[in-house]
Formats: structure tokens, sequence, C-alpha cells
């Protein structure tokens, strides 16, 4: 049995229209608040102390950054903090977020994120949203310098190894006669959690497989020996696959192991 | 025996609408099995494009519930019978009539990518760890649905600049190719338009073959182009040690 049901024309316009029964919107709401919380959280922390928030079981050491147990890790590397210090910046933590913040901004898994889950284009597969022909995609300034992403990987490179190195003070303290001793709290566990997570979302980047041997036109050539790019390449493709999770993973991560060596030094009581 | 209502758009380039058909359900029906049900019972003029019904052909493409899909890959089991399903063609493209839709843009694009271009003495002795790269993308069966999810294809209009998905897993089979000699990546640039495409996955998410279309094939692209347009860096490497 057939029967219309009315012309087309009066339905499916503007943003957000589909004719998708699913719960479509469920996915970009999610990323908008777990986003947002996070830039809040940040945004008010990094303002919040004006200096590197540290601590240590010892209490007098707690304040010298040579000797400290926890380091947030949105103050790692602390001689970075300390430049930033010494050549005026009003929020010296600022000399180091721009490093994960452009890392981040231009990740290609955090591009596919923010455009459907903060800027609606689009929400969803197959949703509808502002549609305009003066769509430039990322072929015009502000989003040509997404192509900048491997300097920003460079510089991440490094952050990864000082965050490394903050877990070495993670695991010992300092007592008050200045000898050093093996020491494991919680915040050793959260804040290797953070190192472990950051390098993982690192190294799984895009970025990173083309210049460990995506780039090659070929693995064997010329006389069908193996190069190394080809092991290099295999092995952040396999762990690629998982970029995404690695990426929530890292930022819950610093995120939760800043909030927690605040909560150690009293930031938010 | 239970039955299931469909709403199947109805129309031409013109215009169009939705009618509603009843239709009785069976174990292991899909989409087109109910379009099939349609011609053969009720609308015998009901347009509608298919071949294989195995999934491999890629003709069966349209809508179901505002997803695009494969018609012969859509099982009725997997969608909620407790309200009309929806059959719509490919938004992306002009419709010819019913479900069946004009798709010849596709294959006028594919006439202006470079074909694979070997150098004038090459020896053809290709090894597997060079050729497996390229090997998911030969997977493609043609069903553009991922130029129909493509919101710079379907919502932005930009069929003029852009080349769509399926058109940058091409270049990319042909790009990792070991014995390709051609170099596509001004084409991509300015005329494939690459830098249109803002990685969304949609594509990847609509491809039945289930190939990485992003992941393996456009952001690969896009980080050639960056080797060679946007990286100072890179080319003074280029200067010094020679082309990659």
């Amino acid at each position: 049995m057939a029967n219309s049901v009315g012309s087309l024309e009066s339905k499916s316009k503007g943003f957000g229209a589909t004719q998708r029964s699913d719960l479509w919107w469920l996915q970009p709401a999610a990323t908008f608040a777990a986003l947002g919380l996070f830039v809040v959280y940040a945004t008010v922390a990094a303002f919040l102390a004006p200096g590197p928030v540290t601590w240590s079981p010892n209490e007098a050491a707690s304040s010298a950054l040579d000797s400290h147990t926890y380091l947030s890790p949105f103050y790692s590397p602390a001689w970075l903090f300390s430049l930033g210090n010494s050549i005026g910046f009003p929020y010296p933590v600022f000399a180091i977020l721009w490093i994960p913040l452009g890392f981040r901004m231009t990740c290609y898994f955090a591009r596919r994120t923010y455009y459907r889950g903060i800027m609606g284009d689009p929400a969803a597969c197959a949703v509808a949203e502002f549609a305009s022909r003066n769509y430039k995609g990322e072929s015009k300034f502000p989003f040509i310098l997404q192509n900048l992403h491997r300097y920003f990987l460079y510089f991440a490179i490094m952050l990864v190894v000082f965050h490394w190195f903050d877990i070495f003070h993670a695991f010992r303290s300092v007592d008050a006669a200045g000898n050093h001793e093996f020491y494991i709290g919680i915040g050793s566990i959260v804040l290797f959690a953070d190192a472990l997570f950051l390098t993982l979302y690192v190294f799984s980047c895009h970025s990173i497989r083309h210049l460990l041997g995506g780039g090659s036109k070929c693995f064997t050539c010329k006389d069908g020996t193996e190069k190394a790019t080809h092991k290099t390449w295999g092995l952040v493709t396999k762990l690629n696959a998982y970029h995404g999770l690695f990426f929530w993973l890292s930022l819950f991560a610093v995120g939760f192991a800043d909030f927690y060596v605040r909560v150690l030094v009293g930031h938010l009581e | 025996m239970a039955e299931a209502t469909f709403r199947v758009f109805r129309g031409d380039k013109n215009g169009g609408e939705e009618v509603e058909y009843t239709v009785p359900v069976t174990e292991g029906m899909v989409v087109l099995d109910v379009i099939h049900h349609i011609q053969g019972y009720t609308d015998p003029d009901l347009a509608c494009r298919w071949n294989c019904k195995a999934a491999k052909c890629g003709s069966c493409s349209a809508e179901v519930n505002g997803k695009p899909s494969l018609m012969c890959k859509t099982r009725l089991d997997h969608l909620p019978l407790d309200r009309p399903v929806t059959v719509h063609p490919l938004k992306a493209f002009p419709v010819i009539k019913d479900l069946a839709t004009d798709v010849s843009w596709n294959f006028e694009v594919n006439k202006k990518i470079k074909p694979f271009t070997p150098k004038p003495d090459t020896d053809w002795v290709m090894y597997q760890p060079d050729v497996e790269r390229a090997q998911e993308f030969r997977k493609c069966i043609e069903c553009f649905l991922c130029q129909n999810v493509c919101h710079v294809l379907r919502e932005h209009d930009k069929h003029d600049n852009f080349i769509g998905p399926r058109f940058l897993v091409r270049v990319a089979s042909l790009e990792m190719h070991p014995l390709d000699n051609g170099n596509r990546l001004e084409y991509l640039k300015d005329e494939a338009g690459i830098a249109l495409c803002n990685i969304t996955k949609c594509c990847t998410e609509a491809c039945p073959e289930e190939i990485h279309i992003t992941d393996n094939s456009i952001i690969p692209l896009k980080e050639r182009v960056v080797d060679e347009y946007y990286d100072p860096l890179m080319r003074l490497l280029r200067k010094f040690f020679g082309k990659k």
C-alpha cells in the first residue's frame, strides 16, 4: 500500500537538520562538555598560582624547585617557567602552555573533535550545518596554521622528556637534612600516568608517523632490503590506531595530575 | 507476518515527496529487499540502481534513516521498525529518479588525476612491504558514500574545488605506489582542494569496505603537501640531501 506523506521541500533545512533517527547529538554534546570543562579548569588553574605548584612530604622542601617531589605538569619544565618569569611574562605559565596548547589544537584527532563538538562543522555526519559557499576549510587563515602541527610536535617531544624527568622527582623525597630517599605516593602514580599517556599521545601522532617513514615512496626500494623506516612506520601505525584514545587519556591525566597536586598544596581549599 | 512502514523518496531533479509503503518483514531482510518488494507488488516504476546484492558493486547507495548506507548491507533487524524507516537518494548528487542519482561528476573528476606514471626504464619488481599500504585502497567499490557524506560536497557544494575522499584515496594509492614517478602534490594543493578537508572522518565512518580513508590516505597526503609547501626545514633538508 502506498500513501504520499508530503513534499520534501518543507523539510530538513537549517543547522542540525537531519533524517537521522539515532542519538547523533550525543557525541558532539559530550565532546563540548569534556573540552569545555578542561578549558575552563586549565584557564582558571593557570591564572590561580603565581609560581610553580609543587608539593613535598617535607614541607620545608616543597617550595624549592630543585627539591620538590610533585610538580604540577602544567609547570613542567620548571626552568621554562623560571625563564618566562625572568623575561617578565605576566603569567609565566604560558611560557610552557603554548606547547601543549599548540600541539593539541593542531592535532589531527583534536581537529576532528573540535570541528564537530565545538564548531559544528559538521556536528555529526549527514547533519546540516551553517552551509556557506564561503567555506574555506583549512586553506586560509587561521586554519591554514594547522600545517604547523609538526613544529609543535618537535616541542611536544621535548615536553615528554621533561615530564619523565619530573617522574624521577616524583619517586623521591628530600628529608630535613637534605638527603634524598625513595618515595611513592598516589601522586607519584598520577604523575607517572600523565607522563605515560602524554608519551603515547605524542608518539602516536599522524605527523610522526609520516616523518618516521610514512612519507617514503617505498620501504625496500632498489634492492629489496627492508629499511628501518618500515619498522618505525609500522610501530607508529600500531600506536596511531589508538591516537584518539591517547588524546583523551592524556588530557584527563594532565588535568587530574594538576588538580591532585593543587589539592595537596591546599590551593583548592 | 510482521510488517514495517517505509517512507521512500519518489521524485526527480525538480523535487519530490516521501511515499509511505507497508511491507511484510521476514528474517534476514535488508532494505534492498524492501525496495524490490515495493517494485514487485506496489510500484513497479520505483527507480533504484542495484547489481550484486552482496555489498561489492557499490550500486545501491542511499540514505536509510538519514545515514548513507548500502541498501543491500542494511539489515532490517538493525533498524528501529516501531517507526517509519526513511529511504532517500544520495544528497550530494542530482536525483535522476527516485533512488537513482547522477554520479557522473565522479567519473569526470577521476579523468583529471594524473594516472600511474612509471619511470621510462622501470624494473618491474615490487616487494610486499612497499605495496601493502596501497592494497587497502584497492578495496574501494566506488559506492560514493564517502563523497555523499563529506560535508564539503554535501553541505558546501564545493564540487568545482574539491575532488572528495574517494579520489583522495585514488591519489594516495598512486602516490604510495613504489614504481610510480608522478608528482601530484601541486594538483592536490591547487586543484584537488585537499585543504578544504577538515578531517571530520565522516568518510571513514561511511565506508562499507572499512577503508581508513582519513588516517591512511587523506592525512598522509596532507603531510606530503606540508613537506612540499609549508615546511621550510624539510625544504632545506631536501636541498642538502636530495629528494626523499
